[in-house]
């Protein structure tokens, strides 16, 4: 047979056993065996697989993975997501939709030590939506606003998806996660702008309440410097160069520990917790990039990523068509798909044929635009219906808000990711300027 | 994305008191893996600071990161194993009725567990092989074979969750829904 036919076979086989309800990291691994036996032979798989777990996993770059997913774990169960909304909350709660623009805000702190979307969401809608349901807000706009908080977990850095594309693709891990810090911006503002207009349209959603004085308000500020000096000593340690990201990790999951016990209440017992959860998340990243390491392996012996980046670098397609068809894929995809599987299967099919156009920028601003693209789109995936995984959070915690609603809760916030998005592409040097004042 | 709502699994797994043994195991497995890298965030940030203030690094705590990497991926797998923590889609089958989709989930994890079975078998032969050669690591010399244990005993363990699990699925399945049954 065709290499080129069995790698496209495998893509297919493997959609319908994802469909079908099969495991993605056993569907990737089993498809790619069979790939990897009729491309290569059943004697070289079996010498791959002697190794490849222990070669994979003995990573320096990966252990970042479990580190910044313990962090986070320890300020979920740190409490430190209440006094991050209420120090937002303290100085823009009172306006028209103030309080969803406060849970936005808290959802952008706490995302700045923890890289998880969901973990994210709901944390910040466990202290929020009460607080909005006592002021009268409505399901739609509550829900909407945590679920589209919540992606900004994965968008500010740290960011689990950027460290595995990071991975794929051979790009330096601060440099993407620098490169992610104005697009992030935007989508704060834009969160912020689509919460002004929907509180404009419909004002009974989102009423106005009382400010509160401003004693209080410098008071609930002061009440989270410890958490922004986590951020200013992990991200800035990591930006500055003093220290690797891995470092950095460690580091945050240290002072987070120090801050949740010290200030949060947090126990011997939450730690404990916090270690058995990080588990159960990384078990189930690393079991993916195992299962997608044997299903590349496979697609590469097949030579297809590689005919096809040629393909189209000498097709005359115009490089944005091509960038606007891989967005369009990605965004349909992301309806249904969870987002690391996503990027594990697709970038390195992509991630080649996006190099051989030529956008008129140098290889590494493609790679970093490129990276945030794709972090953008399938982040956007978290709260597209019908599978958007932020929107099943908030629901299984708002029991009185129907789906239904939540799902017309997005909109708004679909709108300004959209727009985003577009931005985002028309305007590459959005994802790079930072990266070069900073690295020179 | 590719994590999952903290906790929230947890209950499952508990729920099924025939097989609290094997629940202990996996959590002891993945309590261990956590240890682990909590000591290693500790011995690198102690290392960070014996830099900053002019001791120099802990000697290999970049090899040290390394290697629990490695012992932390294969002790924290059957944890996710037990508690269901694998991502799938199910959006396009949840037309079947609940015992249909118990006993899909059960055969899949059945495969799962052949799966393992294969990954283990490979490695407990690479652990052989490596063991022969007697690599060390460069700065720790540390013995390269001995990471492949907590690798073995991981998927092996994972295995052992997936096709107990598993069978009990495709067993329950037919009867009716046993998560109603035991709660």
């Amino acid at each position: 047979m065709e290499p080129m036919a069995i790698a496209l076979g495998m893509i297919v086989i493997l959609l319908a056993l994802i469909f079908l309800r099969m495991p993605i990291a056993l569907a990737m691994g089993s498809v790619g065996a069979a790939g990897y036996i009729l491309l290569g032979g059943s004697s070289s798989l079996i010498f791959y697989l002697d190794t490849a777990w222990v070669d994979k996993f003995m990573s320096y770059e990966l252990a970042i993975v479990p580190l910044f997913i313990l962090m986070g774990h320890i300020a979920t169960r740190s409490g430190i997501s209440a006094k991050l909304f209420g120090a937002s909350n303290a100085w823009i709660g009172h306006f028209r939709g103030g309080l969803a623009m406060a849970a936005v805000a808290g959802c952008a702190m706490f995302g700045s030590i923890s890289g998880s979307s969901l973990a994210t969401a709901s944390t910040m809608a466990r202290v929020a939506l009460p607080e909005m349901r006592k002021h009268g807000y409505s399901g739609a706009l509550s829900a909407g606003s945590l679920a589209a908080g919540g992606t900004l977990g994965i968008l500010i850095p740290p960011s689990v998806v950027l460290i595995i594309y990071a991975l794929l693709t051979e790009q330096n891990i601060v440099k993407l996660f620098l490169a992610a810090t104005i697009p992030a911006t935007i989508a704060v503002i834009g969160f912020f702008i689509a919460i002004a207009v929907f509180v404009r349209l419909f004002p009974e959603q989102g009423p106005n309440h009382a400010p509160i004085p401003y004693r209080e308000r410098f008071r609930a500020v002061l009440g989270i410097w410890h958490i922004v000096g986590i951020f200013v000593v992990v991200l800035g340690g990591i930006y500055g160069g003093f220290f690797t990201p891995a470092e950095g990790a460690s580091v945050g999951v240290v002072l987070t520990l120090l801050v949740g016990a010290l200030s949060g209440g947090l126990t011997f017992r939450d730690l404990i917790g916090s270690l058995i959860d990080t588990a159960a998340a990384s078990a189930m990243i690393f079991a993916i990039v195992f299962g997608a390491d044997i299903f590349n392996v496979a697609l590469a012996l097949s030579r297809m990523p590689t005919d096809i980046a040629a393909w189209f670098g000498q097709s005359g397609l115009p490089p944005m068509t091509v960038m606007l068809a891989i967005v369009v894929f990605y965004l349909i995809m992301g309806c249904v798909m969870d987002s690391l599987s996503m990027i594990l299967l697709t970038v390195p099919v992509f991630f080649p044929t996006v190099m051989a156009l030529d956008f008129g920028l140098t290889p590494e601003h493609t790679a970093l635009w490129f990276g945030i693209i794709t972090l953008v789109v399938v982040e956007m995936g978290m709260i597209t219906p019908p599978v958007g995984m932020n929107l099943f959070v908030i629901s299984s915690m708002a029991k009185h808000i129907p789906l239904k609603t939540i799902f017309g809760g997005t909109i708004p916030f679909i709108l300004s990711e959209l727009l985003r998005i577009i931005l985002l592409i028309a305007f590459p040097a959005l994802s790079f300027w930072l990266v070069d004042l900073v690295t020179g | 994305m590719a994590e999952h709502t903290p906790s929230s699994l947890d209950g499952r797994g508990a729920s099924r008191p025939r097989f609290v043994w094997l629940y202990r195991l996996c959590l002891v497995c993945a309590g261990a893996g956590g240890l682990a890298a909590f000591a290693a965030a500790l011995m690198v940030t102690l290392s960070v600071l014996m830099r900053i203030f002019g001791f120099g690094g802990i000697r290999g705590d970049f090899e040290a990161v390394e290697l629990v990497c490695a012992a932390c991926a294969s002790l924290f797998l059957p944890y996710c194993q037990f508690t269901r923590g694998h991502v799938m889609v199910d959006l396009f089958t949840n037309w079947l009725p609940a015992a249909g989709q118990r006993r899909l989930d059960g055969f899949w994890t059945v495969l799962f567990g052949l799966g393992w079975s294969i990954v283990c078998w490979r490695l407990a032969h690479g652990l052989e092989t490596i063991h022969g050669y007697g690599d060390r690591t460069m700065l720790l010399g540390f013995p390269v074979w001995l990471i492949y244990v907590p690798a073995v005993a991981g998927t092996g363990l994972s295995a052992l969750v997936a096709f107990i699990t598993g069978i009990d699925d495709l067993v329950n399945g037919r009867a009716g829904d046993p998560v109603t049954e035991g709660a």
